[in-house]
């Protein structure tokens, strides 16, 4: 009896495929971060200038991929140093202006929401905060955040008039003009 | 009899017993470059971020420009106090370029570094070349930070050049060089285009915002021991008079703000209002000149 039930069920997915979020070979884990409501509207706003072929639901992973590479890089030349960080940078909003960001706003409404994230890019995230947390005590949101503003300014600067057969084909092509 | 006391520290002098009435440790507006007394404005922090990744990357020379007062010869103490005490970097200051000669400005770098001096420039510039091949063996990254930089000579700059030009097998990194100093800097820089070509990050020191002279004036406070927690000594509206009297000059701004808090023991009050700021700037509009021997610009 229990088996029929799982065919209907199986059944009817068949014939009503989820809307909404794209199907995706590996499953996407779910982080949840705090954003203001202009944080979300810069998320909407630059999925209206995403390349073809890629939607809303990739900004996360992009944006990870692309902090994570950002930073590769600067611990790279800060490598044979003795540190991770050059020593001007004292906090999160230093490393928006090395990066030349418009930090956000110090105190702003926000709402809790969940991203969307590959495993690698959950992975990345958590080595990302990992390392600032220690450094200047910052949270994941505020991670987040910076990831965003850097995909931003990636979008318009490196991003434009390029294009791009899958995710995974781009993610390859942020370490390479970077690294 | 003629003092080599400058008037601010007779003043503070006079006062030091009654600084603990405003429940603070040590004098909070002192204008003397002290990295402790640092408050990083946007601009300031740029200038760090970006001069201090070049410098750790080995990119060569940075440049900061910046008006009189505006926190260059703070920066470069920061730089030097912060550089100098790590085992991977020996760092050489020179507050203020020997006049035009590239040998004399090669002797004090030397000097500054604790190497010998020379009497040529060709036997100065391999003595420094020397130094660079020993340190990169203990993977010591030498740092010349030279303040008063808009003084320096087309034969300096090229020195500068040479120096900083040097490559050699066995070193991974080449001399890094920070220069901060007035916009003529900048236009100097024009006519020495091999250098020029050089500079890998170009920062400016700004006037302060209405904001940061709060958050300046607040931060020298809390810097000087008093509790965060206890009201304000400069209410919200004493801000404002102060910045457009000052036209938010960092150094002005701590002189200004030493006088008002003097002025406030002298007459046994505990804060400093609009009132008072306005008051004060009628009644003292000379309180500046008094001064301006002590200021080494």
């Amino acid at each position: 009896m229990s088996e029929r039930r799982k065919s209907t069920l199986a059944a009817l997915l068949e014939k009503k495929p989820k809307k909404g979020r794209p199907s995706r070979k590996v499953s996407r884990k779910n982080v949840y971060v705090a954003l203001s409501p202009e944080q979300k509207q810069l998320v909407a706003d630059l999925a209206e200038d995403l390349p073809e072929g890629f939607g809303r639901a990739d900004i996360p992973d992009i944006a990870i991929t692309l902090l994570s590479v950002r930073m590769d890089l600067l611990r790279r030349d800060v490598a044979d140093r003795d540190r991770e960080m050059p020593e001007g940078v004292t906090d999160l909003e230093s490393l928006y202006l090395l990066w030349d960001l418009t930090p956000p706003p110090a105190e702003g409404m926000t709402k809790w929401t969940s991203i969307r994230l590959s495993p690698q890019q959950v992975i990345e995230l958590g080595r990302i905060h990992g390392a600032l947390k220690a450094m200047f005590g910052v949270n994941r949101s505020q991670v987040y955040s910076l990831s965003l503003i850097l995909f931003e300014q990636f979008l318009h600067r490196q991003m434009a008039g390029k294009t791009f057969g899958s995710l995974a084909e781009l993610n390859a092509w942020i370490p390479s003009i970077y690294l | 009899m003629i003092s080599d006391v400058s008037p601010v520290q007779e003043i503070e002098k006079e006062s030091q017993a009654d600084w603990s009435r405003l429940d603070v440790v040590v004098p909070p507006f002192s204008i003397e470059a002290d990295p402790r007394f640092m408050y990083l404005s946007t601009e300031a922090k740029r200038a760090l971020a970006k001069v201090s990744y070049m410098v750790e990357a080995g990119q060569g020379v940075s440049i900061v420009i910046g008006e009189v007062g505006t926190g260059k010869t703070t920066l470069a103490s920061w730089f030097h106090s912060r550089y100098d005490r790590r085992p991977d970097f020996v760092g050489a200051r020179v507050d203020e370029p020997p006049p035009r000669s590239g040998l004399l400005l090669l002797r004090r770098i030397a000097a500054e570094f604790g190497r010998r001096t020379r009497r040529a420039t060709e036997d100065q510039i391999n003595e420094l070349r020397a130094f660079l091949v020993d340190q990169s063996v203990s993977a010591v990254l030498p740092l010349i930070i030279i303040d008063e930089a808009h003084e320096l000579g087309k034969d300096q700059f090229r020195e500068l050049r040479r120096l900083i030009n040097f490559r050699d097998p066995s070193i991974t990194k080449a001399f890094q060089l920070i220069l901060l100093g007035r916009p003529e800097l900048d236009i100097n820089l024009r006519d020495v285009p091999d250098f020029n070509d050089r500079v890998a990050t170009r920062s400016s020191l700004d006037p302060l915002t209405p904001e940061d002279t709060k958050a300046l004036i607040e931060y020298r406070l809390l810097a000087a021991g008093r509790d965060s927690r206890q009201g304000p000594l400069f209410t919200d509206d004493a801000i404002l008079p102060i910045w457009q009297d000052t036209r938010g000059y960092p150094r002005s701004i701590c002189l200004l703000c030493l006088h008002l808090c003097l002025e406030l023991l002298h007459q046994g009050q505990n804060q400093i209002t609009g009132g008072f700021v306005e008051e004060f700037l009628e009644t003292q509009h000379g309180y500046r000149r008094a001064d301006s021997r002590s200021l080494n610009e």
